[in-house]
C-alpha cells in the first residue's frame, strides 16, 4: 500500500494526490502537522526526509521525497499506457525540463501564497515578481502550444509535466498573484480540470 | 495633447477564437473589472465582475449550459443578465429586478470589443484589412500611451520565404488601433495592432496578421507574429531606445558567435 | 493605515494569537485595527504594548488568556469576551488550529461564517452538494441583555458534516455573533447524540480590509487525531478564503439595497443592521453602489 505523507494545503502534496486520483491508484494518507505544528522538521521527520518537507510516499521498500521524482516514479511504475511519461528521450527531456520549472520558478508562487496565508519571511516583491515572470514564460509556451493545436505543455497528452506545473499556477491568487494577464494558462487549466479523476483542492475550483 | 484613449469608444478586449464556451474570460479596462462569456447560441456578453448578491467576482464562476453560475452560492444568470435560479429557494422565481449589470459589446473582425462608456457609433471598421488572422493577445507592462508610441515606429519582417528587408510604415487605423504594412507591391502583409488599455500601467495587445496565404500556412504565419509579439514586449518593458527596431530579431548562426 | 478612530472597534475584545504562537516567540509583533503592536509573555500572563515609531514597546494595552488565546483591547470595552462554558467541560477538546491572513474585511468574514447558502458551492461532497441546496427557514434575533446576535433552527443536509462522520447527515446549527469580530457556531455532534460540536473564528482585524483569523473548535470526538481535525478545518477555511479575498466591494455594505438579499440571508442582513445600530464603520463600505466595480 503506497503511503504519502500529507498536508491538506500543500501544493506539492497536492501534485501527487491529484496524480493518484487521475491514475485511480488508492493509497493511504499520513496527516503531517505542518501549520501550526511543524511536525516536517521534527527529528523523527528528518529521518524520513531530511529535507524536513512534504510530500513523501513510501511504496513498499521505496521512499521518495519531491513531488517531481514522485510523479516520475508512480507514472512509471503505475501508468500501463505510458502516456504520463513516455519513455523515449526526446519527450523524457521535455518533460524533465518543466519538472525542474516546476520545483524551481514556479515555486516563487509557493512562498508568495506561505507568506500571504501563514506569515512565511519572504522578500513578497521580488517572489511576486519572479512568479510572474515564470508564469509569462508558461503562457507564452502554452500560446505557441495552442498555436499548434497542441493542449498540453509536452506532446499530444497530458502528462506528468501538466500534473507538476498545474498546483502553483492554479493557486496563484492564494499569493496575490492575478490570474488574468495569462489567458493561455486559464484554458490549459479548465482542459486539466476536466480530466476524468481530476480533484481539487482548498483555493482551486472544481471547474 | 488630445486623449489617445478615450472612454467613450470601443477597445478590443480579446481575440474570438480565445473565447470558447465554457471560459469566463476577466476583462480589465481602465482599470474596471468586466467579465466577457459566450453563451450556448454563440453569443458574447459583457458584464460587471460582481455578483449582485455578495458581490463575489464573477470570474470565478462556472458556465451551466446557457447560463452563468456564481461560485459562491450558485446564482444562475441567464445571457440577460437577469437572476434565473437561486439554489437556496429553488422554487422561487427571482424577481425581475436581480440582474447584473452589463457592458455593450460585439465582436467583429476576429476580435470581441467592448467599452465602458458610451460610443457614438460601432467598433473600428477593420474591413480594409481582408485577410485577418488573429494571433495572439499579449500583456504589456507600461502605459498604453507607451505602447502606441513603440507601435507608431515598430518594424516587422513579414511572414514567408523571400522577405528580407522590407520598408515597413505605421498608421493609426482607429481609436486605439494602429496597423503596420510594408510597402513591397508584392504580397504585402500587415501586423494590426489593438490596443487595449488595461490601466495606467498595463495594456493588453492583441495582435492580428493581414496576409493572403495558403491555410497550411496559418499555424506559421501565427508563430511568426507570436514571436514578433514577445521581442515586441521585450523592448518597450526594456525601455530599450524607442528605435525602429526590425523584429523578430533571431540568434547569429553559430559559426559566427566569438569563441 | 494608522490606528482606527472608530471607537466601536476599539472598545471591544480582539484574539490575536493562540498561546502556543505566542509563547513560542513565533508570533510577537502583530497589527491589531491599525496599530502595530507588541507581544510579551511574563512567564504566564501576557503583556501587550503599541509599537512606538521605533519599534519599541509603547503604551500598555489590557491583555488576557481566554480559550487558549492572548485577547486585548485598544479602548475600553462595556463587555466582556464571550462566554463559552463548553470550553470547561472535561470531555470537549479544544482544537486551536493558528491563525490564516485573509485579505478580506473582517465584517465580510463573519458574515461568510454565518452563511449556509454556500455549502454545496464553496464546501462541494463535504457540508454540502446540490442538487439539496434549498436553506430551510431558520429564526435570527438579537439577544438582550447580552446583546449578543443568534440564529437557531437552521438546518443542512451534509454529505460530510465533520472529520468523524461516516455518512451524510441533516446537520443542525446554531450561530452567534458576540460582538463584531467574534463568532461560533454550534452543530450536531455526530460523535454523542443530542450534544453540540462548537466551531469558531475570532478574527483579529490588522487592517480595514487585511485579517488574521483564529479558528479553533471544542468537540467530542475523540476518535480523530488532532492533526485530522486541524486539516479539517484548514481545508474548509481555506476554502471560503478563495471566495473572501473576491468579494467587492472589500468594505461590508451595511445599508439594506446596496447588495441583493434573499430569505436564506437573514443572519446576514440582521448582522447588517446590527452592526449599523451599533454605529461601526471600520470594515464597511463607506461609498456609494455604482462605484463598486466601476
Amino acid at each position: 500500500m503506497i503511503h504519502l505523507y500529507d498536508y491538506v494545503l500543500s501544493g506539492n502534496c497536492y501534485k501527487v494526490r491529484l496524480f493518484l486520483s487521475i491514475i485511480g491508484k488508492e493509497y493511504e494518507e499520513r496527516a503531517v502537522d505542518y501549520y501550526p505544528g511543524g511536525e516536517h522538521r521534527t527529528p523523527a521527520f528528518l529521518e524520513l526526509n531530511p529535507l524536513g518537507q512534504i510530500p513523501v510516499l513510501t511504496d513498499g521498500a521505496v521512499t521518495l521525497r519531491d513531488a517531481q521524482a514522485i510523479l516520475v516514479y508512480l507514472a512509471g511504475k503505475y501508468d500501463a499506457g505510458r502516456s504520463w511519461y513516455p519513455e523515449d528521450p526526446e519527450t523524457q527531456g521535455a518533460i524533465a525540463m518543466w519538472l525542474s520549472f516546476a520545483g524551481g520558478e514556479l515555486m516563487n508562487s509557493s512562498a508568495a501564497r506561505l507568506h500571504d496565508m501563514l506569515f512565511y519571511d519572504f522578500d513578497i516583491d521580488k517572489v511576486r515578481a519572479a512568479a510572474h515572470a515564470a508564469f509569462r514564460v508558461l503562457d507564452d509556451h502554452l500560446t505557441d502550444r495552442e498555436i499548434d493545436h497542441g493542449d498540453w505543455i509536452v506532446g499530444d497528452n497530458p502528462t506528468i509535466a501538466d500534473i507538476a506545473c498545474f498546483p502553483y499556477v492554479a493557486l496563484g491568487g492564494d499569493g496575490g498573484i492575478s490570474l488574468d494577464d495569462y489567458h493561455a494558462i486559464r484554458r490549459w487549466m479548465s482542459r486539466i480540470k476536466a480530466i476524468p479523476g481530476f480533484t481539487i483542492m482548498p483555493g482551486i475550483h472544481a471547474t | 495633447m488630445p486623449n489617445q484613449f478615450p472612454q467613450n469608444a470601443w477597445y478590443a478586449v480579446s481575440g474570438s477564437p480565445l473565447l470558447d464556451w465554457g471560459n469566463i474570460m476577466p476583462v480589465r479596462l481602465f482599470d474596471t473589472e468586466r467579465i466577457a462569456w459566450r453563451d450556448g447560441d454563440g453569443e458574447i456578453h459583457v458584464w460587471r465582475n460582481q455578483c449582485i448578491h455578495r458581490g463575489m467576482r464573477l470570474q470565478y464562476g462556472f458556465i451551466d449550459g446557457n447560463r452563468l453560475a456564481c461560485r459562491y452560492h450558485g446564482w444562475r444568470f441567464g445571457p440577460d443578465g437577469k437572476c434565473a435560479l437561486i439554489p437556496a429557494h429553488p422554487d422561487m422565481a427571482p424577481p425581475e429586478d436581480f440582474c447584473v449589470p452589463s457592458s455593450p459589446s460585439c465582436e467583429a473582425d476576429g476580435l470581441i470589443w467592448t467599452t465602458i462608456g458610451e460610443p457614438a457609433g460601432p467598433p473600428p471598421d477593420l474591413s480594409e484589412f481582408e485577410n485577418l488572422t488573429f494571433c495572439r493577445s499579449i500583456a504589456i507592462d507600461t502605459a498604453p500611451e507607451t505602447v502606441q508610441a513603440a507601435a507608431d515606429i515598430a518594424q516587422f519582417v513579414p511572414f514567408g520565404a523571400g522577405h528580407t528587408d522590407s520598408a515597413c510604415s505605421s498608421r493609426r487605423a482607429a481609436t486605439g488601433v494602429v496597423a503596420l504594412e510594408t510597402s513591397g507591391a508584392s504580397s504585402p502583409q500587415a501586423v494590426v495592432l489593438a490596443i487595449q488599455p488595461v490601466d495606467a500601467g498595463k495594456t493588453q495587445l492583441h495582435v492580428l496578421a493581414n496576409a493572403q496565404i495558403a491555410d497550411t500556412d496559418r499555424g506559421a504565419l501565427r508563430r511568426h507574429y507570436a514571436a514578433w509579439a514577445r521581442q515586441f514586449r521585450w523592448h518597450i518593458e526594456n525601455r530599450r531606445r524607442i528605435e525602429a527596431v526590425r523584429l523578430p530579431e533571431s540568434l547569429p548562426a553559430p559559426e559566427s558567435l566569438p569563441v | 493605515m494608522a490606528k482606527t478612530n472608530d471607537p466601536v472597534a476599539l472598545n471591544d475584545w480582539q484574539a490575536i494569537g493562540n498561546l502556543d504562537e505566542i509563547q513560542s516567540g513565533k508570533r510577537r509583533n502583530t497589527r491589531l485595527l491599525g496599530q502595530e503592536i507588541i507581544v510579551e509573555m511574563d512567564g504566564d500572563r501576557p503583556h501587550v504594548f503599541e509599537a512606538n515609531a521605533a519599534g519599541g514597546m509603547g503604551r500598555e494595552h489590557p491583555a488576557q488568556i481566554l480559550y487558549g488565546h492572548i485577547w486585548t483591547t485598544l479602548g475600553k470595552p462595556e463587555k466582556p469576551p464571550l462566554d463559552m462554558p463548553e470550553f470547561l467541560e472535561d470531555k470537549r477538546r479544544l482544537v486551536s488550529c493558528g491563525a490564516v491572513t485573509v485579505r478580506a474585511s473582517a465584517l465580510r468574514i463573519v458574515e461568510n461564517f454565518l452563511d449556509m447558502s454556500h455549502f454545496p458551492y464553496v464546501h462541494t461532497g463535504v457540508l454540502g452538494e446540490e442538487p439539496i441546496t434549498e436553506v430551510n427557514d431558520y429564526k435570527s434575533e438579537i439577544r438582550q441583555p447580552d446583546d449578543e446576535l443568534w440564529a437557531t433552527e437552521c438546518s443542512f443536509f451534509q454529505p460530510q458534516a465533520a472529520m468523524s462522520a461516516e455518512d451524510g447527515q441533516v446537520s443542525e446549527y446554531m450561530y452567534r455573533v458576540s460582538s463584531p469580530f467574534v463568532t461560533v457556531l454550534y452543530k450536531t455532534c455526530p460523535a454523542v447524540e443530542g450534544a453540540w460540536d462548537l466551531v469558531g473564528i475570532f478574527v483579529q482585524p490588522r487592517d480595514e480590509a487585511v485579517c488574521d483569523v483564529h479558528t479553533f473548535m471544542l468537540v467530542l470526538d475523540d476518535l480523530s487525531t488532532y492533526t485530522d481535525l486541524v486539516h479539517f478545518q484548514h481545508k474548509i477555511f481555506l476554502q471560503d478564503r478563495s471566495i473572501l479575498e473576491n468579494q467587492l466591494p472589500k468594505g461590508l455594505p451595511l445599508s439594506v439595497g446596496e447588495e441583493t438579499a434573499v430569505k436564506a440571508d437573514g443572519s446576514s442582513m440582521l448582522y447588517r443592521r446590527w452592526l449599523r445600530q451599533k454605529g461601526l464603520k471600520f470594515g464597511t463600505w463607506q461609498g456609494d453602489r455604482d462605484s463598486q466595480a466601476a
